[in-house]
């Protein structure tokens, strides 16, 4: 088993990327890491702002939100079914690809 | 071993020019930013002031630093076995202790959700209309050459008929709590008087009365945010605790004024200071009305250059360990939001008006988990200042009296701001 996964990022400006993410890390340091940069997460990560709003194609691949995340997603313009809070989306083994989208700034 | 950061060694904010206000604002931000020292500063009553942009991050996201509880902010009213006279500051307390930037966890995320649940870019998108049905009516009213004074006519009549608005205000009650959001800028002076403190306690008193009323009748009436707060608030299951945690609200009506004094006060300063910043830069203004879509944009680098909130306490919760110091538990910290914004290892050439700069880490609404949750609704209603200016065809230029702002304040704040209007034919 590798210890990274295949990240394929969209950012606002559709432009797309790819690099290789690891694997026990959260969303938004591994997008950070990435150099996706137009994400603020003014909260610094802290289910607090919902500025790190991304579309994620899981399909199953991870745990569904938590009360707290679904209620600052339910606050959201452009939320979506795919709609995750990159600051609580904990990367875990056995996903080898993930498609993430840069949600619109609210 | 870490080191206490000794506090009383710093320069102060005086040395460098800052005693408050927006014009020394600007002259400290040239001065103290020219060096890499020193890290940080601290006020003429030896508290540390966080200015610098990377500091304001580190200490803004810190678990350790939290809100200044309403028991630190008002000792005397909030101690065990306090008198019961009702010293100068008391209804201003009476309201603060609703408020969630007096709250630290555990109450801290549930009341600040409860808010998002209202104030939330969702909830806010359905608030336009209104909003700009106020707007429309205030703009409608300014006559072609008339000069008028854009604080009080327009950014102070718009904000206060929008709270109105959706609060279901009787136009007394309109009338009432617009001088009641005037008195409050007092609430910001550096060097608050007794005369200050009795006008600010007047002045609270009959505000939070008014809200009192309107969530009643809100809730009367079937209205579903107020029913919500309401069922929201019953879930908030917390001792008090004045000198940590803070203090549940007890009332719909407590939530309401706890939570809009910055609504009703400091929602119009980043109004009327968008449209400073705007007309001080007619091309930028130009391009904008071209370009709508550029507004966020614009708005957004309107309010990093001038930032409704110059400075906000916090307190330190736990013993704060950071790069080989240590600040002890109990201190009060001062946050100088606004000289991130003008912080040129961000921002290059700070006082540039420039909408093509990278718009990540502004630090106009604070950051961490105490960042501003009524952002949404300032914003908001700014732009649709701007656009029904434009949709009525309205053009503003600057006037010949120059504009004022408030000396000697922790707000940035203009005092007044005289524009000339110009009904083109384009305008609806």
């Amino acid at each position: 088993m590798t210890n990274t996964f295949r990240l394929h990022v969209t950012g606002r400006d559709g432009k797309s990327r790819e690099s290789d993410g690891r694997i026990g890390g959260s969303l938004l340091e591994i997008l950070r890491d990435a150099g996706v940069e137009e994400i603020s997460a003014m909260c610094g990560g802290n289910c607090s702002c919902a500025t790190c709003h991304v579309y994620v194609e899981a399909e199953g691949l991870l745990p569904e939100p938590c009360i707290d995340e679904s209620e600052m997603l339910d606050t959201l313009l452009q939320q979506t079914p795919l709609s995750r809070l990159a600051c609580q989306v904990t990367i875990a083994a056995g996903i080898d690809c993930l498609r993430v989208e840069v949600a619109p700034e609210e | 071993m870490a080191k206490h950061l000794d506090i009383q060694l710093l320069p102060t904010t005086a040395d460098f020019g800052f005693s408050g206000g927006r014009d020394n604002f600007r002259a400290f931000c040239r001065r103290v930013f020219s060096t890499k020292e020193p890290r940080f500063l601290r006020t003429p009553e030896n508290q540390l002031v966080v200015f610098r942009h990377a500091d304001l991050t580190l200490f803004g996201t810190a678990p350790e630093v939290g809100n200044v509880p309403i028991g630190r902010m008002y000792p005397n009213r909030f101690k065990e076995n306090a008198s019961p006279e009702r010293l100068p500051g008391w209804e201003i307390g009476e309201v603060i202790a609703s408020q969630v930037f007096t709250f630290n966890p555990p109450l801290h995320g549930p009341a600040r959700r409860l808010l998002l649940n209202w104030l939330g870019p969702k909830q806010v998108s359905q608030m336009e209309e209104p909003a700009r049905e106020v707007a429309r009516e205030i703009i409608f009213r300014i006559r072609n050459g008339e000069t008028v004074d854009l604080v009080h006519t327009v950014a102070d009549a718009v904000v206060v008929g929008f709270w109105s608005k959706l609060l279901r205000l009787t136009d007394e009650e309109t009338m009432a709590i617009g001088r009641c959001a005037h008195d409050m800028t007092r609430l910001f002076h550096a060097h608050r008087s007794r005369e200050d403190l009795e006008v600010l306690d007047q002045a609270f008193a009959e505000y939070a009365r008014i809200l009192d009323q309107a969530s009643i009748r809100g809730m009367e009436e079937g209205d579903p945010a107020m029913l919500e707060i309401a069922a929201r608030l019953r879930e908030l299951d917390f001792p008090d605790d004045p000198q940590e945690v803070g203090l549940v609200p007890k009332s719909v009506g407590a939530v309401l004024a706890g939570n809009l004094v910055d609504g009703f006060h400091t929602a119009a300063l980043a109004a009327a200071n968008t449209f400073h910043a705007l007309l001080q830069n007619p091309e930028a203004l130009a391009s904008v009305l071209a370009a709508p879509k550029t507004l966020p944009r614009a708005i957004a680098e309107a309010l990093r250059l001038e930032p409704p909130v110059l400075t906000l306490n916090r307190y330190i919760l736990r013993d704060f360990h950071f790069d080989g110091l240590v600040l002890p538990a109990g201190n009060k910290v001062v946050m100088m939001w606004a000289a991130g914004n003008h912080d040129p290892s961000v921002f290059p050439e700070p006082e540039r008006f420039d909408m093509g700069r990278p718009q990540t880490g502004l630090t106009t609404f604070g950051s961490g988990i105490h960042i501003c949750p009524g952002r949404y609704v300032g914003v908001m209603l700014t732009r649709v200042l701007l656009e029904e200016f434009a949709a009525q065809g309205v053009e503003l230029r600057n006037a010949e009296a120059p504009a004022e702002w408030i000396p000697d304040h922790f707000m940035n704040q203009l005092k007044v701001f005289p524009v000339t209007v110009n009904r083109t034919e384009s305008g609806g």
